[in-house]
């Protein structure tokens, strides 16, 4: 149920800061309006223009977007259809909100996707009551997306995540002819650690190992998930080989340098990872599972040339 | 505040065209209600509103005798909203009737006839009058009166307002709002910039913060000189 007596910031955590409301209105009177409304308690930013909120929507997401509906150029139904058709911006809540008073109007907006239709001029309690509603319900719901492709023990993503996110990326490469590169790698003598530390500790592990994984990767399209056991996997989207080799070289040196004990390896006294790099560049392979099986391989020559290494390659153009 | 109601000899015009409604002109309490109550936000809201309004008639004039009558209805719905959130009620209906009038007659694929054009050419203007008049006594009656302490000597633009200046860019490469109170207290606390500051509050004032960014640069490079 939802709490309304709850502090807008508590909805999120406080790393997330205020929540962010996009105002898209060609008139700068509706904007001012709209901004004292919320200036309070949330981030607002503003587009005067269907093409302005759509490059805002891609560079910097907001959590919910109030659309005016009559703008020149692009009107408020055709933002709200494009948003709606892209994968990253389908989340967002849109509240139309517009002097039409036609319900033929009201009932378009809502089946292109919007969650609420409000009227001008605005009901200040109002308005800032049905948008902590959405923004709640908007929240909620990015919680559930999170849970069900996060992986428990380590908070990065679980292999269903991967899948369909490898899957993705490979069909964007091969769209755009961008490289993209996979990581595949594997935590060296696990088992003998959980044999020799206990489970409990084996888990602290690869929560820490996860965690020092996920800090290596700065762009918001790379991404960690933990592919299975030991194992975990980073998809570098619009990454060149010699670029993903260098973020290996991290992964490998980071995680030795978290010094976790490691009596019970030979390659050194703390734990450390086998590492397989693999780059997809123009023309090359048939579909992601080529990419998964050529990184496969690669970090199974890591492990069996001594562990502790990166092993890399790039996938080779079929011959003529 | 109480509503400034429409002179009786409003004329009627027609069954088609707008008429004279029974609306006041001008509710500025309402309104200010819709604001949190904040007079300081009307009345800086009206003063952009009375601008939009002086170019309005003309603008649908021109629209209407160009035919391009389903501009002409957009132009018609962006006024009927702005004049209902600054409480110009009779305003707001003349803009009402019309666009309906328009829409009704781009739906059936009809010119628009010339005695319609005429009768909405004719209450555009009026209901712009009659607005002005009630806004420009409402603006009068909430505006703070001119001080009669002696003017302090304007000081020097200095390059203490220089970390300001960056923020105010940085907010406004962001399309964030917040520029807003950033550039008034800019205003307010660096005096000496005021004069410096007129081409940047003007693309402020139409929300063109791509033109505010390059505005605020040139003033970043123009005071960081002064080290």
């Amino acid at each position: 149920m939802i709490d309304l007596e709850t502090p807008v910031a508590d909805l999120l955590d406080s790393t997330h800061g205020k929540p962010k409301l996009l105002v898209v209105d060609d008139q700068p009177i509706n904007i001012q309006v709209m901004y004292r409304c919320f200036a309070g308690d949330y981030q607002v930013f503003m587009a005067t223009n269907g093409e302005q909120a759509l490059a805002l929507c891609k560079s910097n997401p907001p959590d919910l977007i109030l659309l005016d509906v009559v703008m020149p150029g692009m009107d408020g139904y055709e933002v709200c259809k494009q948003l709606k058709s892209e994968q990253s911006t389908r989340h967002i809540p849109v509240i139309f909100v517009t002097a039409h008073t036609d319900p033929a109007q009201e009932t378009h907006g809502l089946n292109l996707g919007a969650v609420d239709f409000i009227a001008k001029p605005v009901n200040p309690d109002v308005v800032r009551a049905r948008v902590k509603t959405h923004l709640t319900l908007k929240f909620q719901s990015d919680l559930l997306r999170q849970l069900v492709f996060l992986d428990g023990l380590t908070g990065v993503f679980n292999r269903r995540y991967f899948d369909q996110q490898i899957a993705t990326e490979w069909a964007r490469a091969v769209r755009s002819n961008a490289p993209l590169s996979l990581i595949l790698l594997d935590v060296d003598f696990f088992k003998l650690y959980n044999d020799r530390y206990g489970h409990q500790a084996g888990d602290d592990a690869l929560r820490t190992v996860a965690a020092a994984l996920k800090a290596c990767l700065k762009r918001p399209a790379d991404l960690v998930a933990r592919f299975g056991g030991e194992e975990f996997a980073c998809i570098l989207p619009e990454t060149a080989f010699e670029d993903a080799l260098v973020i290996a070289n991290l992964l490998e040196q980071k995680t030795r340098e978290l010094a976790i004990a490691h009596q019970s390896s030979t390659v050194d006294s703390v734990i450390t990872i086998s590492v397989g790099l693999a780059t997809r560049i123009a023309n090359t392979g048939n579909d992601a599972t080529d990419l998964i099986g050529l990184a496969d391989s690669l970090l199974y020559k890591a492990k069996h040339t001594g562990r502790g290494r990166v092993c890399s390659g790039v996938m080779t153009p079929p011959s003529a | 505040m109480r509503p400034v109601s429409p002179p009786p000899s409003s004329p009627n015009l027609g069954a088609h065209t707008p008429a004279s409604t029974s609306l006041p002109v001008l509710d500025a309490g309402s309104a200010m209600e819709l604001m949190d109550n904040s007079s300081e936000l009307y009345l800086e809201l009206a003063k952009a509103y009375v601008a939009e309004l002086q170019q309005f008639p003309g603008k649908t004039e021109a629209e209407l005798n160009g035919a391009d009558l389903v501009q002409a209805t957009r132009t018609l719905h962006t006024f009927k909203g702005l004049s209902l959130t600054l409480g110009a009620k009779h305003m707001s209906e003349v803009c009402r009737q019309c666009e309906l009038r328009l829409k009704s007659l781009v739906q059936a694929g009809v010119v628009l006839p010339e005695g319609d054009r005429v009768q909405m050419v004719g209450a555009v203007r009026e209901g712009v009058d009659l607005t002005l008049r009630a806004l420009d006594q409402t603006i009068t009656s909430l505006s703070t009166p001119l001080s009669l302490d002696p003017v302090a000597a304007p000081e020097a633009p200095s390059v203490d307002a220089l970390p300001d200046l960056q923020s105010l860019k940085h907010f406004l490469a962001q399309s964030d709002l917040q520029a807003l109170d950033c550039f008034h207290a800019l205003r307010t606390q660096h005096t000496g910039l005021r004069a410096e500051l007129f081409a940047l509050e003007t693309a402020l004032n139409a929300f063109d913060f791509s033109q505010a960014v390059v505005q605020c640069d040139e003033l970043i490079r123009r005071i960081g000189s002064l080290k």
